[in-house]
């Protein structure tokens, strides 16, 4: 089985140089300089819109009383959600042992980066007044004040600000040993210097092995319940309240479901036009793209059964309040938005129960696209929709995105891709030492 | 530095040379000068925009400076050279850092209001009602609440104009001067002056000086629709012990022209919780209220029995109801009228009625309005005779205001002492006609050009004085001198006739025998600290005297009835003064821009009221512009559809007749005032559409036990516990914190839905006394208001004929689990040891975690700068009270209970070395609240008001089923109940 996931002529010194080269050996291509463009452009209209926001404060969104938070929230819990897979793929698929993780848990680790990077500006940009952040910091202060700790946002902020130091960590350990490739293998000494620096003397001796693959693992143990509780974390954000649609203890499960749902797409979303641009075809193979297809599926289910639940326990409390909400998700002003979800989250993904479309890159890449649309639909359902209408009813009102709450969210998009493609440009993005394990073992089962 | 030093000593003086006034206090007083106000002014002093060189040593004296005296910028502002005499409940004196208080009054569509005002170092901030001032008895309305922003709009004339150029006071006197030596050469036939309503018994004394001194001048009164005060009579009600009231036509309970105290009699003729009288709940007794109008109205929604039709439906049922009780009306009505077939609606009001009075017999009254035709009133005078209420419950007075000397007839000489009759577009247009002209207004108005535009002063800048609806007269006296170069009515008359006397003076020489002369200060100064000035109560005229007056001009009910004939596609309209905005005299005040309108709950716009039926037979949205077309005018405004108004019908709200100088009013709302007089309109609509703001977009309950209401009957049937105020529901009652506990004081509110008539009284009150600011309409569209109290309106029954108006005003309910506590990442919201929900606005971040959890949405953001950018000139910083913080961008904030009003009230009993007594503390909102609605006190008293109220059947929390325990609870409204549906 294992040889599906490695090139039949494989060898250490073609594994090692196809992935290195990508950096130190290729010159630039066009496409990436385009690609990094474009990264760049939206990086700047994510800047413009910082600048702005901050000159003009978060009444330039369209958030109101009412509806508190908007695009700001739903972008933050959507790109933590996509920050799920790489910590998942990387932590729990190692301790799984299963070893097709090795040639994607790279760059899906660094996508977990760079997405808790985006979704980490959200939190401190929708404060009215982000210059008081540290407030939400216990530090001894003069005034004797302490964060309020009942509230889940310290409960978040401490979730969130813990995966990601953690995620960084487990990135940079991962790559550890690739990197003294990289040093051994550049060409210039000021390259061999930069790598050699990052490598922390790493000298692939046999002690340093030992050590290693212990602290990997002991990393692996501690990103794993990280992967479950920041997003059971985020959901608590809003099941701790009273809002109804937010009030709900069906919540953890089915965010955390929800996450690696999206955070698979994801994942497929950047390593299907990686893999054919990077002619990478050999190290990432269909069989992972498969694999990765039937865990979207699995997820997807129970993220279905996740709003089957919910609908029912608010049909079954038979209270006013929830019933109301529901009933204004199927038929209300925004049931365009509810039935959209439907179709990305619970009905296009049973198509991947056929085989056909999990083989088929450009349907699989289709049907990832959609599903990221569908768990944003599902973060902006739950979380602005059941803010305008809530308990009284003199208090409905719409809520209408502006072009700024737009604009941040592109601009997103463009530190995303900027960061995603120094990333492949300058690092290993496929874990060396470990497709050069799986090459050993391949071999010595062939004998 | 520089070689013009903004400190040095010759500015200074100058300064101290112009003064008159002799000594001098502070530096800011002092150096008095345009000079130093233009330095205030400037971001940077004179000199330093030069390229010099500077010194550090200088650097640092200029910043010291500019430190120094950035605190006072707009300090230009003192209390009146004359003794004015503060409220006696108070210390006498100014004391640094404390409030004092003054009454006064303020003057308003035909009566005036009594208020105690509240000044801090000499400026006044915050309105009260004066409780031994019969119209107030301690509350108010809106407009007096919005009084004071209007003293402090940046908008207001500074200096007189000459043919709209800048002219100083000098010259304007030469001027006057000048025009009483041209009256003298002819007796003053080309003189003429023009009132708007005014109740002053000075202006009346020197309208009648005048007249001595030049024979032939005339004087006219104008209200704002262009129509002449002359009616001799007033009408005074006492509704207090009244088991019936009928009101035609009259919208008793607005709190706007009718005064507030008929809003407090009413709710005391109704009041169940807190009365004395009416302890046992079997023997309560309570007023039935029967409303017939052509419009929706607060009175309509708080009748038991309501009935709105068309105008021209009004004189018939009312006929149909004299019928009844069988009497003789003129043969001269009851010819003209071809009478229509009664529809059910009308038989089972005018039954219900007829039951009623019949009923109650003697304790039943008809309050009609006195815009009413002539024959109208007729009927209701011999329906009130009829039952005998002349004297018990209404009495007819001479008009408290100034009557019309004769018709408005033009002259070469105008003077028009008010904005009021130039609202009219057939008075402006007269004005204009006039050769010299003098205009005394507030903003001025450049489109009649007059040849003086004199800026006028706030009433509480002047000497006047004005009588109550039922005659009382009050001394209206200054809190301040005039901020600008401006006069008063009584200035500008005595000064005309007399150029010598002050306002003070004229004032004092009407009140010479009442009062005593200028050196007897003993009665004047109990007048002035009390507010009103006792005299015995008008003689009453017998209603046999009234009627004879009417029949002499019964002849103008054949037209009026005739031109009420109308043909099948017309619309009938009734024109009203706009709710907030009034004839357009308050169209300049934010404030009242921004509360939103009784029952629409529309802010910053006055669309046309339409049926549902007529708007989804012309397949018409809120917002769709329609043109009205009558003979040969036409206006396009666009609808708003609103229940219970009559089909055929349309009804308008005046007070948009723009002046273009004014900064807030801009581009708002819709001019009507060309169809004033207007009967019929055809309405037709153009296709186009405008965006209409509402603060509450949905008004029905969907099944929710929100505003609770229940009838006399059922609440007497289960006093213990009426279901209606408590519908069965589980409450949950368990918490994972434990509960809070109170050893000192437990505040709590609560609201009395049998009593709040929904005037809007305490929404203004609160932003007045909260620092509240205004955000325009375009943030309003956004949801982004800032009312810490807001009146929620609900509708009951069928769309056509809502069955049920509820008002229920819903400010921050301090719940004992409070939601929005738990779930603030830096305790910006706490609770207090006495239960306050507070606000640490320092300390809030600006998540809005605390609003998305708030299942009452009380909380209100400051999603941009608003409070400075409300604050737009240096005189709006006056307007501040100093003891509520400004909120800056990103906070968010909400009612506390005026916790500075608590907090005062705690500094006096220290002093005092006495304990808080119930009713020491008086919420801004409880003090506006004419009909008594808003309790608050101490909950662990139990003698308190607000416990008694708290612990009584009636009470419920509103959304208790979420186990929030709300600390502000409501008292179920009870109604009459006619046994109708």
């Amino acid at each position: 089985m294992k040889k599906d996931l490695i090139p039949q002529d494989a060898s250490y010194e073609s594994v090692t140089a196809e992935v290195t080269d990508l950096v130190l050996r290729r010159p630039i291509r066009t496409g990436w300089m385009l690609s990094f463009f474009m990264g760049l452009v939206l990086l700047n209209v994510l800047l413009v819109s910082i600048g702005w926001l901050f000159t003009y404060g978060v009444g330039i969104w369209g958030i109101n009383i009412p509806v508190g938070w908007g695009l700001a929230i739903v972008n933050f819990v959507w790109w933590i959600g996509i920050g799920h897979a790489g910590t998942l793929i990387s932590a729990i698929l190692l301790l799984l042992h299963q070893d097709w993780r090795a040639s994607i848990n790279r760059f899906a680790e660094a996508m977990t980066l760079f997405a808790v990077a985006c979704a980490g500006l959200y939190p401190l940009l929708h404060l009215g007044r982000p210059q008081y952040f540290f407030y939400m910091i216990p530090y001894p202060a003069t005034t004797g004040m302490w964060p309020q700790f009942r509230s889940p946002l310290i409960w978040d902020f401490f979730a969130v600000g813990t995966y990601a130091t953690v995620s960084l960590v487990f990135w940079y350990l991962g790559m550890i040993p690739d990197l003294a490739t990289m040093r051994d293998r550049s060409k210039s000494l000021w390259k061999a210097r930069v790598y050699g620096a990052l490598a922390l003397g790493w000298r692939n001796s046999a002690q340093h092995w030992y050590h290693y693959k212990r602290t990997y693992l002991i990393l692996a143990g501690i990103a794993t319940p990280l992967v479950v509780s920041v997003h059971t974390t985020v959901s608590w954000d809003f099941s701790v309240s009273i809002v109804s649609g937010w009030h709900s203890t069906i919540f953890p499960p089915y965010f955390v479901g929800g996450a690696i749902f999206c955070g698979f797409a994801m994942v497929l979303v950047i390593t299907i036009p990686l893999r054919r641009f990077y002619n990478v075809k050999d190290l990432v193979t269909a069989k992972h793209l498969d694999n990765m297809a039937k865990v979207m599926l699995a997820a997807g289910l129970t993220v279905s059964y996740g709003y089957l639940m919910d609908a029912w326990a608010a049909w079954y409390k038979n209270e006013p309040f929830d019933s109301y909400i529901y009933s204004n998700r199927f038929v209300g002003p925004y049931a365009t938005c509810f039935w959209a979800l439907v179709l990305c989250n619970c009905v296009i993904p049973q198509l991947l129960w056929f085989p056909w479309f999990r083989q088929n890159t450009l349907a699989l890449f289709a049907i990832s696209v959609i599903i990221n649309i569908g768990m944003w639909l599902e973060r902006f359902i739950i979380i602005s929709l059941s803010l305008h209408r809530d308990h009284l009813p003199s208090s409905w009102a719409m809520y209408y995105p502006t072009v700024w709450d737009w604009l941040l969210y592109a601009g997103t998009f463009g530190l995303f891709l900027s960061l995603m493609l120094l990333f492949l440009r300058l690092l290993p993005s496929i874990s060396i030492y470990e497709m050069r394990e799986s090459l050993s073992e391949v071999k010595e089962e062939q004998g | 530095m520089s070689q013009h030093d903004p400190l040095s000593l010759p500015i200074i003086q100058a300064g101290e040379l112009q003064k008159s006034s002799g000594y001098w206090r502070s530096l800011e007083e002092l150096a008095n000068t345009a000079e130093f106000h233009q330095y205030l002014h400037r971001e940077f002093p004179p000199g330093i925009d030069q390229p010099t060189e500077t010194s550090r040593r200088d650097f640092m004296r200029l910043m010291g400076a500019s430190l120094l005296l950035a605190g006072a910028t707009g300090c230009e502002f003192k209390q009146p050279l004359e003794k004015i005499v503060p409220a006696a409940r108070l210390n006498a004196y100014r004391v640094p850092g404390t409030a004092n208080y003054y009454t006064t009054a303020m003057d308003f569509a035909g009566s005036a209001v009594g208020l105690t005002v509240q000044a801090r170092q000499g400026r006044p901030i915050k309105c009260e009602g004066n409780p031994l001032h019969p119209s107030s008895l301690g509350s108010t309305g809106i407009f007096q609440q919005a009084a004071i922003l209007d003293l402090y709009n940046p908008d207001r004339l500074s200096t007189p104009l000459h043919h709209g150029e800048p002219a100083s006071k000098k010259q304007f006197t030469i001027a006057l001067k000048a025009l009483a030596d041209r009256c003298d050469a002819d007796e003053g036939s080309e003189l003429g002056i023009v009132l708007g309503t005014t109740t002053s018994p000075t202006v009346r004394r020197l309208l009648d000086a005048t007249i001595e001194r030049w024979p032939n001048a005339t004087w006219c009164a104008i209200d704002s629709s262009g129509k002449s005060v002359s009616s001799n009579t007033a009408y005074v009600y006492d509704l207090t012990n009244a088991n019936a009231i009928v009101s035609i036509g009259a919208d008793f309970l607005s709190g706007r022209d009718w005064p507030p105290c008929y809003v407090r009699q009413f709710a005391d003729a109704r009041r169940i919780v807190g009365s004395q009288s009416k302890e046992s709940p079997e023997n309560v007794e309570m007023a039935a209220l029967h409303s017939l109008g052509s419009a929706p109205s607060l009175t309509s929604a708080k009748a038991d029995n309501s009935l709105i039709v068309k105008p021209s439906a009004v004189g018939q049922i009312l006929i149909e109801l004299a019928t009844r009780f069988d009497l003789s009306i003129p043969s001269k009505i009851l010819n003209t009228f071809d009478r229509q077939p009664l529809s059910k609606r009308w038989t089972s009001w005018i039954d219900s009625v007829e039951q009623d009075l019949k009923r109650n017999g003697k304790s039943s009254v008809v309050i009609v309005d006195p815009g009413m035709p002539r024959w109208i009133q007729l009927l209701a005078i011999e329906l009130n005779a009829h039952l005998d209420a002349f004297g018990k419950f209404v009495r007819m007075i001479d008009s408290p205001t100034v009557q019309s000397s004769r018709p408005f007839l033009l002259r070469k000489n105008l003077i028009v002492l008010s904005e009021e009759p130039t609202r009219s577009p057939n008075c402006a247009k007269r004005f204009k006609e006039a050769e010299y002209s003098i205009l005394l207004s507030q903003h001025g108005n450049a489109s009649l050009n007059p040849t003086w535009t004199i800026p006028q002063s706030h009433f509480l800048e002047t000497w006047s004085d004005a009588r109550a609806h039922d005659g009382t007269p009050s001394i209206i006296q200054p809190l301040i001198t005039p901020l600008y170069e401006s006069y008063s009515d009584v200035e500008l008359l005595s000064m005309l006739i007399n150029d010598s006397e002050s306002g003070y003076q004229s004032v004092r020489k009407t009140w010479k025998s009442e009062l005593g002369n200028e050196d007897d200060d003993k009665r004047w100064e109990t007048a002035l600290a009390t507010g009103i000035i006792k005299q015995s109560p008008p003689q009453a005229i017998s209603p046999q005297v009234l009627k004879e007056d009417i029949f002499k001009h019964l002849e103008e009910t054949q037209s009026d009835i005739q031109n009420r004939k109308q043909s099948l596609n017309d619309y009938e309209v009734t024109i009203l003064p706009d709710p907030t905005v009034w004839d357009g005299r308050f169209a300049n005040n934010g404030w009242l821009q921004e509360l939103p309108k009784p029952l629409t709950h529309i802010v910053w716009d006055n669309p046309a009221w339409i049926s549902p039926s007529d708007a989804s037979r012309m397949q018409l949205q809120n917002g769709d512009i329609v043109r009205l077309n009558a003979s040969d005018r036409n206006v396009k405004i666009p609808i708003w559809i609103i229940p219970g108004q009559p089909p055929g019908s349309i009804t308008l709200f005046r007070g948009s007749n723009h002046i273009q100088s004014a900064s807030v009013s801009r581009d708002v709302g819709f001019d009507v005032s060309q169809l004033i007089g207007i009967q019929r309109v055809r309405v037709e609509p153009t296709g186009q559409h405008h965006q209409i703001v509402t603060t509450q977009h949905f008004q029905l309950m969907e099944g929710r036990h929100l505003a609770r209401s229940g009838t006399l009957s059922e609440y007497q049937q289960n006093p213990k516990h009426p279901e209606f105020a408590h519908p069965p529901s589980p409450l949950p009652e368990a918490s994972v914190y434990p509960p809070w506990e109170y050893d000192g004081h437990k505040w709590g509110m609560t609201i009395d839905l049998t009593a709040c008539v929904g005037c809007s009284a305490c929404v203004i009150a609160c932003q007045s006394e909260n620092n509240i600011p205004v955000v325009g309409k375009t943030q309003c569209n956004m949801n982004r208001h800032m009312h810490w109290i807001r009146v929620d309106t609900y509708y009951k029954g069928p769309v056509e004929a809502p069955t049920q108006t509820l008002h229920q005003p819903v400010p921050c309910m301090q719940c004992e689990h409070a939601p929005c506590e738990v779930v603030c990442p830096v305790a910006a919201t706490s609770h207090s040891d006495e239960g306050i929900n507070q606000m640490i606005y320092n300390r809030c971040i600006g998540t809005r975690y605390c609003s998305n959890n708030c299942p009452y949405k009380v909380r209100r953001f400051n999603f941009h700068d608003y409070s400075n950018d409300f604050i737009s000139s240096p005189v709006m910083e006056l307007l501040s009270n100093p003891e509520v913080t400004l909120r800056s961008r990103g906070v968010m904030e909400k009612c506390t209970y005026c916790i500075q009003r608590v907090e005062n009230a705690r500094i006096q009993s220290h002093v005092r070395g006495q304990p808080i007594q119930d009713g020491d503390i008086q919420m801004a909102c409880q003090a506006a609240c004419p009909a008594e609605a808003i309790r608050f006190g101490d909950l662990n008293d139990p003698a308190s008001q607000v416990a008694t109220a708290a612990n009584h059947p009636l009470n419920y929390g509103l959304l208790e089923g979420l186990n929030t325990k709300p600390r502000t609870t409501y008292l179920a409204e009870v109604r009459k109940g006619m046994g109708r549906a």
